[in-house]
């Protein structure tokens, strides 16, 4: 019963966190082509390609995986395409993030209460967790289903974990490859019975259309852009060091493999850096958290030390999680990733969780016997203090200091757009921030089935693409001199770039509209 | 039998330090600033500024302890003023730090093969090695502290307290890492002091006293203008933030103010550049940021170590060492080129000591054979990248060339007016000196530093006929020095 009002208790908190403000930050490109997509199947059956129920979204190229497409029908269905109904979903996955690792941990640690409550609780106030349940990033469902297929696994619910696992191939990307062999490996150091039929026969079903799609299909492409290998040593370093020394010493010291392979342990090392975890945060994009701060609290990363300082045998589950996970974001280009890496965060609360409670247990009683509840008060102090210092930097601080990654904007120049095109026979948008058209058809809930017949995509590169133009909207770089009769949105770069003054121009954001009659 | 293994190790840390000392790697200013005062006091009882004896030589301005050119006086009054001679003190007590380390595992563990492991290990650790191999001062004062340690747990108060202090007069950061790394061994050995506090009265009074010229100093100008110019207070980094994260704020409140105090930043800087020497990454994969620090393509220990010590530390448990290793890096994160390899070199120790115990505690031959294959191709790897790259790559660090360069300057210094002399290297004055054998009596006469930059540090820009700058326009009779080309 007392978990029951503790656990409501965490869920409730956990929402209230995750939900206040959800217009803010603004809507990303993938989180609105999420959006669009879901309001297309609903209206027609249909992707915004006019494919019908696809498993795998084409969108700017970049092939979506569609678990969070159909997971948004409902919400699209009952509050409309907005920033809310596409949100939702994660919102209220992320909130149950906490209350799964709380059985999980009761699963795994025999009964040890504690542990999982302090779990539970950090992991609310968690950045990491809450930054990427605000939004709609896939790979916060991803890191729901690996809590909940393993918590299935554990109470011997073989094929519902199959089936969990088997959506995870339709969740996530980046995190595909690493959740899989976690949960393998995983499994057999537990139970050597894990090729039961079972378990076995529904993923291999559920990952029949993946593999089908790997082989035959040219979107695997993407494996290659992202992959590390793809971007060997430069040329001119190579001759550089076979300059400094000669080719035998190049073959021996410098080749290929080494080089490969200490930018692979630098990649994965970056992942535990103190930078990474606390100060600095996902130094690669803006748009994974808060500026100046890491993915956990400051206090954390004490008692993250002394969590895993203080690793039993018992823990072996969470530590393979720990150490696997970084994997696949570290054989990416990226030199850091928080979003390949978001289920790094279960363990890492985990271990601090376990810290604190070490801290708690055994220190106090061996040192501080004396001042238990000071001490108490004290750790409490420290955390709230730290949480109102992130949530400061978060809500205040991150559109501001990094305006253009977080795309501001969008909304209100699609917004000014809507009102008056139909006064203008010409509109130019700037594509200077990437895939303007998502945004027209979100915000103008612009009806699928028109759409349908004109999208085109104009492939760029490999896992990006854009479209062109949308009825009277054109969607390119914008330049100097403009037609008669017409509405330009210019980014601030063209602006300056084209010596044009500020003056004439309307801001919205990173945007500025001149509308010349 | 078990001597002979000792000696063999040994052998082979003198061997790696001492190969090609004198020239590889080319002297740096510090340390032609520390041989060439040991020899001004040697000639004339007085440092390059003038000044009798002093306990922290002016040089460029950052007040250099002097415990380091006092001992350089016997070397180079034998040897003569070579960097050889400069560098030698540090050779020496480097290997009778490594030797001191072996005895202090081995009285601490009672493990003699945990102790040879660990003394082999630190002998062939690029870190230590590579601080071993020139006038740096840091790795003599770390000798000093390994060997006071070992009195400590020797119980000889004395000698702990007499090389402790020893270490304060030798390098800066030093003097933050010793006193708490003292005041910890004593605390956590509370019950010797209480059992016999008589017996410490003495030693303590003793430490007192000998601790009082640097303490005296502090209040004078030399002690701390250093921390003025290197500190993390210079960093003007947190300061920028401060104002930019109040900016954001339409109407600043009292809570904003609070929270973006640049108090708070400075101490979260801090703590970033603490916990930043724990970044596996700088310790394994990169190393220090600056060339004159590292090798190229390398961290500071072999990736091979990471495994087991990761497997020593889980498995020793051993809390002397592991708070030895959280306050190493204390002094280093005090200034604002943090991490720093040099200032946080007594990590090293800790470090060596964890991975030891992960070795010792491998029971599998097989896995020994391979981790002997391993580190033999680690250790390949290094000497390739200390011997062969590094002074291709950053020439620069090491100021190399002086050595050649001064002595034809000097050959031709009275056929030209005027000689100038780049000064893209830092602090070419000290580099000349050292190498002309420059008359320290008329230096003590011209020598005049220049207004300190903004790191607290100054240089001299002119002695006799010789400029140490490029001037725009270039007088006739003169001969100019760049780092390429001679145009007389």
């Amino acid at each position: 019963m007392k978990n029951k009002i503790f656990l409501i208790f965490i869920f409730i908190a956990a929402f209230l966190i995750r939900f206040y403000n959800y217009q803010y930050p603004p809507l990303l490109w993938d989180e609105a082509a999420l959006g669009y997509n879901a309001y297309s199947i609903l209206e027609t059956g249909k992707d915004e390609y006019g494919q019908t129920l696809p498993l795998i979204f084409k969108s700017f190229n970049d092939y979506k995986p569609g678990l969070y497409v159909y997971l948004a029908l409902p919400f699209v269905k009952l509050l409309g395409l907005n920033e809310l109904s596409i949100r939702l979903p994660s919102i209220l996955i992320g909130s149950l993030i906490p209350i799964f690792l709380f059985f999980l941990i009761l699963k795994i640690d025999k009964k040890n209460y504690k542990l999982a409550y302090i779990a539970a609780i950090l992991t609310v106030f968690n950045p990491f967790n809450i930054t990427y349940s605000r939004l709609a990033w896939e790979t916060n469902i991803l890191t729901f289903e690996i809590i909940l297929a393993t918590y299935l696994y554990f109470t011997n619910k073989h094929l519902w974990s199959s089936l969990i696992i088997g959506l995870m191939l339709y969740t996530y990307q980046g995190g595909k490859l690493s959740a899989l062999i976690l949960i393998f490996i995983l499994f057999s150091i537990y139970k050597s019975k894990i090729f039961t039929k079972q378990f076995i026969v529904p993923v291999f079903l559920l990952g029949l259309p993946i593999l089908y799609g790997l082989l035959f299909n040219n979107n695997s492409n993407r494996l290659k852009v992202a992959s590390l290998f793809s971007y060997p040593r430069s040329l001119q370093e190579t001759q550089l060091i076979i300059k400094e020394s000669g080719q035998l010493n190049y073959n021996l010291f410098h080749n290929q493999l080494i080089y490969f392979s200490r930018n692979f342990f630098q990649r994965y090392f970056n992942h535990f850096s103190p930078e990474f975890l606390t100060f600095v945060g996902d130094w690669q994009n803006a748009r994974h958290g808060a500026p100046y701060v890491g993915v956990l609290l400051f206090p954390s990363i004490i008692f993250l030390f002394l969590g895993l300082f203080n690793y039993k045998k018992e823990q072996k589950f969470f530590l393979y999680w720990l150490l696997l996970i970084p994997l696949s974001s570290a054989f990416t280009r990226d030199s850091v990733s928080a979003t390949r890496s978001m289920s790094l965060s279960i363990p890492l609360m985990y271990f601090t969780a376990s810290g604190i409670q070490i801290f708690l247990e055994k220190n106090i009683k061996n040192y501080l016997p004396a001042g238990r509840q000071a001490v108490y008060c004290l750790l409490f102090t420290i955390y709230l203090i730290s949480f109102i210092y992130w949530a400061d930097l978060y809500f205040n601080h991150s559109v501001k200091t990094h305006p253009a990654d977080w795309l501001f904007g969008y909304k209100e120049v699609n917004q000014y757009i809507i009102k008056n095109q139909k006064k203008y026979p010409q509109i130019y948008m700037t594509d200077f921030y990437g895939q303007p058209y998502i945004y027209y058809l979100f915000y103008s809930q612009y009806p699928p089935k028109n759409y349908q017949k004109q999208a085109k995509l104009i492939i760029k590169s490999v896992d990006s693409g854009n479209i062109g133009q949308i009825d009277n909207i054109k969607f390119a770089p914008v330049s100097w001199p403009l037609p008669q009769n017409s509405l330009s949105v210019f980014s601030y770069d063209e602006i300056v770039r084209q010596n044009l003054d500020f003056k004439n121009f309307k801001r919205f954001g990173n945007f500025y509209i001149y509308e010349k009659p | 039998m078990k001597n002979l293994k000792l000696i063999l190790i040994l052998t082979l840390a003198i061997a790696l330090r001492f190969i090609n000392i004198n020239n590889y790697p080319a002297l740096n200013p510090d340390e032609a600033a520390l041989g060439y005062n040991a020899y001004s006091l040697i000639l004339t009882g007085k440092d390059e500024h003038g000044i009798s004896w002093p306990l922290h030589f002016k040089s460029f301005g950052d007040y250099k302890p002097g415990g380091y050119v006092y001992l350089a006086i016997p070397t180079i009054k034998l040897f003569g003023l070579t960097p050889f001679a400069t560098r030698l003190p540090n050779l020496i007590f480097s290997i009778i730090g490594i030797y001191y380390f072996y005895l202090l595992i081995k009285l601490l563990s009672k493990n003699n093969n945990l102790a040879l492991i660990s003394a082999l290990i630190i002998t062939i650790s690029p870190w230590h090695l590579h601080f071993s191999r020139g006038a740096w001062e840091a790795c003599t004062a770390l000798s000093f502290i390994i060997i006071g340690t070992y009195y400590f747990f020797k119980d000889r108060k004395f000698l702990f307290i007499l090389f402790y202090v020893l270490s304060l007069y030798t390098y800066h950061s030093a003097r933050i890492i010793a006193p708490v790394l003292g005041l910890s061994l004593v605390i956590t050995n509370y019950y010797l002091l209480i059992t016999n506090y008589k017996k410490w009265l003495l030693p303590l009074f003793f430490g007192i006293l000998i601790c009082l010229p640097v303490l005296f100093s502090f209040f004078q100008n030399g002690g701390t203008t250093r921390f003025g110019g290197v500190g993390i207070t210079a960093d003007r980094g947190p300061l920028n933030r401060s104002e930019e994260l109040l900016n954001q704020h339409g109407n600043v409140k009292l809570v904003n103010r609070v929270i973006h105090n640049r108090r708070l930043l400075y101490l979260l800087s801090w703590g970033q550049k603490y916990f930043s020497h724990f970044n596996l990454n700088y310790l394994f994969i990169n190393g220090d940021e600056v060339p004159r620090s590292k090798v190229p393509d390398m961290g500071l220990l072999y990736i091979i170590e990471l495994p087991l010590l990761l497997y020593g530390i889980y498995k020793a448990k051993n809390k002397f060492f592991l708070i030895w290793l959280f306050i190493a890096p204390l002094a280093s994160s005090l200034t604002f080129q943090a991490p720093s390899a040099l200032r946080s070199l007594p990590m090293v120790i800790p470090l060596i000591y964890f991975i030891a115990y992960g070795i010792k505690e491998i029971k599998k031959p097989i896995i020994y054979c391979l981790l002997i294959t391993v580190y033999l191709i680690s250790i390949a790897y290094y000497l390739d990248a200390y011997y062969i790259h590094y002074q291709k790559r950053w020439p620069f660090a090491w100021n190399y060339g002086f050595s050649k360069i001064v002595p034809y300057v000097n050959s031709v210094k009275n056929d030209y007016d005027n000689i100038y002399f780049t000064n893209k290297y830092d602090q070419p004055y000290i580099l000349y000196l050292f190498f002309s054998k420059y008359p320290p009596h008329d230096i003590q006469k011209q020598i005049k530093l220049t207004p300190p930059d903004k790191f607290g540090f100054s240089t001299v820009e002119k002695i006799d006929n010789i400029t140490f700058y490029i001037p725009k326009q270039i007088p006739d009779k003169s001969l100019v020095i760049d780092d390429k080309m001679f145009i007389p």
